[in-house]
């Protein structure tokens, strides 16, 4: 009983939340290519496969939620009240996680979008830093995504006591909030390295090479997230 | 459900839910700042790639100033699992 309520709010706020990111970077991509289609309508064509290629990497993030928000709608398998902790602290952790990573990979679109409406020429190059960007930028809800299916098929068993129930809880607000600022922050260099790389196009590699650094630097509070999560689930 | 929860229980659930909590918001910060600087940092070298070298030193100085707080979140959060 208890664990099928705590399994449909789980639902709830998982895709609640997690739709809000993907939705919110997918828009930012399409005004864009609007305007860079205004501006410059012989280059529609490329704007558009960009705009659909770099939406389709941001829609990933909410399709994780969903993944987590059907499973705990139809199959919330376990009784008890730290079955119940576990099913919402599931679905908090990917509607969370799923924040970040999907405006981030957003930005990276939007700017690729703008871009390519300036210098058709630049497409390739473009595409290829946009979707190398969106990836690092999309880590961290692949975190998220492992800590709630951790939580969902190993976690519930055995007696309701309230510091399993806190760890299990705190497992999933920690992978779940710590994938927000990471996923945006590597947006936010992605999106200046596509624009850099529309600029001057032959020098390419050395934004990308910039970009990673410093969304390597950029990821390593959602790695520690992860870090405390696992330690929350199976070590305490 | 009828459950008996001791003093020393609720500290402990504090605690742990308390590390969840410090790690988890405490991570946002960081994450976006650093974004911020990686971001200004490929703006800089498109303007002056001769620069890259040292836009690339100061994005990581500025970078690891704004790690700080992510690394006390964490500390923040081992404390309350293994100390307290």
């Amino acid at each position: 009983m208890e664990a099928k309520l705590a399994a449909y709010l789980g639902a709830g706020i998982c895709i609640g939340l997690g739709a809000v990111g993907s939705a919110l970077g997918e828009g930012l991509a399409a005004r864009d290519a609007a305007g860079a289609i205004a501006r410059q309508p012989a280059a529609a064509p490329a704007v558009v496969r960009t705009m659909l290629v770099g939406q389709a990497v941001a829609e990933s993030a909410s399709i994780f939620a969903l993944v987590v928000a059907l499973l705990l709608v139809f199959n919330p398998a376990g009784a008890g009240g730290l079955r119940a902790v576990a099913l919402f602290a599931a679905g908090l952790c990917m509607g969370a996680g799923a924040l970040g990573p999907g405006v981030g990979a957003g930005l990276p679109a939007a700017a690729a979008c703008r871009a390519v409406g300036r210098s058709p020429r630049s497409l390739p190059r473009v595409t290829t830093t946009m979707l190398v960007g969106q990836a690092v930028a999309q880590t961290p809800s692949i975190f998220a995504l492992l800590v709630a299916f951790l939580i969902l098929f190993l976690k519930g068993e055995g007696a309701f006591t309230l510091p399993a129930a806190a760890a299990v809880l705190g497992a999933g607000i920690s992978a779940g909030f710590s994938a927000v600022g990471p996923g945006l922050g590597a947006g936010f260099a992605a999106s200046a390295a596509c624009e850099a790389t529309a600029r001057r196009p032959e020098r390419a590699a050395l934004f990308l090479r910039t970009m990673l650094v410093g969304q390597a630097v950029s990821q390593s509070t959602s790695i520690y997230g992860l870090v405390v999560a696992l330690v929350l689930l199976f070590v305490v | 459900m009828a459950v008996e929860i001791s003093g020393a229980e609720l500290v402990r659930a504090a605690a742990l839910l308390g590390a969840g909590i410090s790690m988890g918001f405490g991570a946002i910060g960081p994450g976006i700042g650093e974004g911020f600087a990686a971001g200004k940092a490929c703006e800089g070298i498109a303007r002056a790639p001769e620069h890259a070298n040292l836009l690339t030193r100061t994005m990581l100085v500025g970078q690891a100033v704004s790690e700080s707080t992510g690394i006390y979140a964490l500390v923040v959060a081992l404390l309350l699992i293994f100390v307290v």
